[in-house]
């Protein structure tokens, strides 16, 4: 079964009346399991076309089915759609509310979606990333870039997704912080069996990370890789 | 060993005041260089960064800088005023930072930017100058230096713009060139070509480059020594070529640690801190 | 792996007094004026000397004196006693104009600048409408049309004190539109006023609560340029604008009975323009 099935989608910008295709007929099916990566220069579309499936960018055209299940445009996603499509964003700073103690950022979730024992939670998410309790009296600014970026794995992870997002998770932390994350996606992902979308620049990490991958140019895929592409060095070579 | 008279450092501090009491961020830190390429090597919070602008009299206040010699050139920099420093900046010490966006004048013609050492620094009369900017863009590969001349920040790309930032910086010909991070603004495949050049540029006016990076892999290619930092000390000194085989815990994780295609399935090393930070 | 040490370096959760008044010596001196002022308004009917309004006709127009320290007023009322007094009526009408116009202009910036399209374009022109009446002229035909008061006054300057904070509240809500925090929330499903005012909220209080210091002195001004026009509150409640227009009539001779509730004025809006000018450094995100 595939997890993601996009038929000849398209985004368009409108600038000055002139549409601008952001994303021109994109075509992608990522299986159950698998970690795809999404890798080209800043400025290709790779961030949109993760926008999209996470739910956030909901202004397309074409066709989308997530999870076996068909999702129009221009919908909000909502119930297990929502709890199974998670994100984790570039820039820990950032994607963390700066007034929002961790212990809340965590709850918070929990409550929305109505899931039991919200505190019990809370404390299992923040040892899957290698926390005590205590850490949930914190402000996102007393902790690391690392730190933070593990905190905000814990909260994509709260709602149980079948489909992790990852948005260069990595790109704003030291090498060795990021081979700590990384390790840690890699555990995650066996023990819950998720599938990811990896979207970076650096092929190095598409490299260590993918099943397949598509490296994109101007809003358009253009080529894929399977894994034995990437284990040759396909993804860093132009 | 290159002639260790270029620059000399020992025992270099950087103190900032805070609530609870002076913190350091760099250690008496001590070494020495001629002209050769120099890299130092660390993660964020290593001090490496520090390090580059206690060099060139950049510490923001309240910091301090204190140091038992720092000389370059023979010339004693712990006793300079900053009107000193000014001079010195421009005509014996430049610095290249990690993102022209943010070095370049926005309002500034390209030309004028790369003249504008030349007025502070030298005699040079219009005509000259306006010469030596067009032969210092053409030197730092920009296909149309003229062009170029006459345009402004915004108008190049980001590898345009380090060719610039290096050119307002080698254009007064200083005796050191300090590159922080100069190309982690960059997309991958510029990285390799803006080095290359700023390295045949320096091997051409044989003046002595400090690279600050955290690529261990991009010290261990482009540099003769290297030098890694870790919190605000330096825990290993090795030829740039030997850093693949370093025995120090850090440096041998940071060289393992970063992923590639041949990593894939395996969990990468990661850095045991508290051995670390024991050890140190 | 996943059992990293946890070193978390402690950060101060909040200032302490000592450190507020090191980042910012002028906060530290509009708060203590503005608590000082506070005081004097909430404990007026134990410090005021006399009682305000208790005339004294023998005793007119009589300069500062050991048994009058401001001297008194025409009717030899206590000017000292009616200063202290006069904080009540001032700080009473910034308070009403505060409740009315800051949840207003914040709630309205917020909806526009969140929801935008046509909501924004709708909000925001009604918004451009009330900012454009001067401010004065408006308290004037609404206090002449309701009646001169506190309330009328106050209720008068609120309507056109909130557009500035929805217009505030509204670029700084569209700004945070395409933030991470709020994509963040979205992710686990947190919409509606759970995400406006739970995430929102938190992020555009503080630039309207320096906006609102910042108003806070030229409110004070209007107010006391109501009650000296006679349109504030009624005598022979004190109310410093009114003290200053009485004073004038005597102001060649008897200089004081217009020159101390003026200097009041002064003071107080001097008091609210320091806090806030403190409290922009201190909010400012680059001091972190």
């Amino acid at each position: 079964m595939s997890l993601v099935d996009i038929s000849d989608l398209n985004v368009t910008f409108r600038d000055q009346d002139v549409g601008r295709h952001i994303l021109r007929g994109i075509e992608l099916s990522i299986g159950d399991g698998e970690t795809f990566g999404l890798l080209g220069p800043s400025g290709c579309g790779k961030s949109t076309l993760l926008r999209v499936i996470a739910g956030l960018n909901r202004d397309w055209h074409g066709s989308m089915s997530l999870l076996g299940q068909a999702v129009p445009p221009r919908r909000r996603f909502t119930g297990k759609l929502r709890q199974q499509v998670q994100m984790v964003f570039q820039d820990p700073y950032a994607s963390l509310h700066p007034r929002h103690k961790i212990g809340r950022a965590l709850r918070e979730p929990l409550v929305v979606n109505g899931l039991d024992n919200p505190d019990k939670r809370v404390a299992e998410a923040l040892a899957e990333v290698g926390f005590g309790p205590d850490v949930a009296g914190r402000y996102p600014h007393q902790l690391s870039g690392g730190q933070r970026q593990r905190i905000a794995i814990a909260r994509a992870l709260l709602l149980r997704p079948k489909l992790l997002l990852l948005d260069e998770p990595t790109s704003a932390l030291d090498m060795s912080v990021q081979a700590e994350i990384l390790n840690l996606l890699v555990t995650l992902k066996a023990r819950f069996g998720m599938s990811f979308v990896l979207v970076s620049h650096d092929p190095d990490v598409i490299g260590h990370m993918c099943d397949r991958a598509a490296r994109m140019a101007e809003g358009q895929i253009a080529t894929t890789f399977d894994r034995a592409a990437l284990a040759a060095g396909a993804a860093a070579a132009r | 060993m290159a002639d260790p008279t270029l620059l000399n450092v020992e025992k270099l501090s950087v103190r900032f005041p805070s609530d609870r009491g002076p913190v350091e961020v760099v250690h008496g830190i001590s070494f020495a260089m001629g002209a050769e390429k120099l890299g130092l090597v660390g993660e964020s919070g290593s001090g490496k960064s520090m390090t580059a602008r206690a060099l060139i009299g950049l510490v923001a206040k309240p910091g301090r800088v204190t140091a038992d010699r720092l000389t370059l050139d023979g010339e004693d920099l712990t006793a300079l005023t900053p009107r000193q420093w000014k001079h010195w900046r421009g005509s014996k010490i430049g610095l290249v930072l990690q993102d022209p966006k943010f070095a370049l004048d926005p309002v500034m013609s390209i030309g004028r930017q790369v003249e504008e050492p030349l007025k502070l620094h030298t005699a040079a009369k219009k005509a000259e100058r306006r010469e030596r900017a067009l032969a210092m863009l053409e030197a730092v590969g920009l296909p149309d230096p003229l062009r170029a001349y006459h345009s402004y920040p915004h108008q190049l790309s980001g590898g345009m713009g380090q060719r610039v930032m290096l050119a307002t910086t080698l254009i007064a010909e200083p005796r050191l060139l300090i590159a922080d991070e100069p190309t982690s603004a960059l997309d991958r495949d510029l990285r390799d070509q803006v080095l290359d050049l700023m390295l045949k540029l320096v091997d051409e006016r044989q003046m002595g480059l400090i690279l600050i990076s955290h690529d261990l892999d991009q010290v261990a290619r482009f540099c003769d020594r290297a030098l890694v930092m870790y919190r605000g000390d330096i825990v290993d000194r090795l030829p740039a070529s030997e850093l693949v085989n370093s025995q120090h815990p850090y440096t041998r994780t940071l060289w393992a640690c970063r992923p590639s295609p041949e990593t894939f399935g395996t969990m990468l090393p990661t850095l045991d801190r508290v051995r670390l930070e024991a050890g140190a | 792996m996943t059992n990293l040490p946890l070193t978390v370096a402690v950060a101060p959760n909040r200032l302490s007094l000592a450190k507020f008044a090191r980042r910012s010596p002028s906060a530290a001196i509009g708060a203590t004026l503005v608590i000082l002022i506070l005081l004097v308004a909430l404990f007026a009917p134990w410090i005021a000397p006399y009682d305000p309004i208790a005339q004294d006709v023998a005793n007119r127009l009589a300069p500062p004196s050991a048994a009058h320290w401001f001297g008194t007023d025409g009717f030899g009322r206590d000017l000292l006693s009616r200063l202290l007094y006069g904080t009540r009526p001032t700080l009473m009408l910034l308070a009403i104009v505060i409740l009315l116009t800051t949840p207003v202009g914040i709630a309205i910036g917020i909806i526009a600048g969140f929801y935008g399209g046509l909501v924004e374009r709708v909000l925001m022109r009604i918004t451009d409408i009330a900012m454009a009446f001067p401010k004065l002229v408006l308290a004037l035909a609404f206090v002449a049309v309701l009646g001169a008061g506190l309330v009328n006054g106050a209720l008068a300057l609120a309507l056109t004190a909130w557009p500035a904070y929805a217009r505030q509240t509204r670029s700084e809500t569209v700004a945070l539109r395409k933030s991470d925090y709020l994509a963040a929330a979205e992710m686990m499903g947190i919409t509606g006023p759970r995400l406006l005012l739970g995430h929102v909220l938190p992020l555009v209080l503080p630039g309207a609560i320096v906006r609102m210091a910042l108003d806070l002195g030229g409110i004070i001004l209007i107010a006391a340029g109501l009650g000296f026009l006679g349109l504030g509150v009624r005598p022979p409640t004190p109310e410093w604008g009114a003290m200053v227009a009485d004073g004038t009539q005597v102001i060649f001779d008897q200089w004081w009975v217009a020159a101390t509730p003026g200097a009041a004025i002064l003071l107080t809006s001097f008091a609210f323009n320091l806090l806030s000018d403190g409290l922009r450094d201190l909010m400012d995100p680059r001091n972190g």
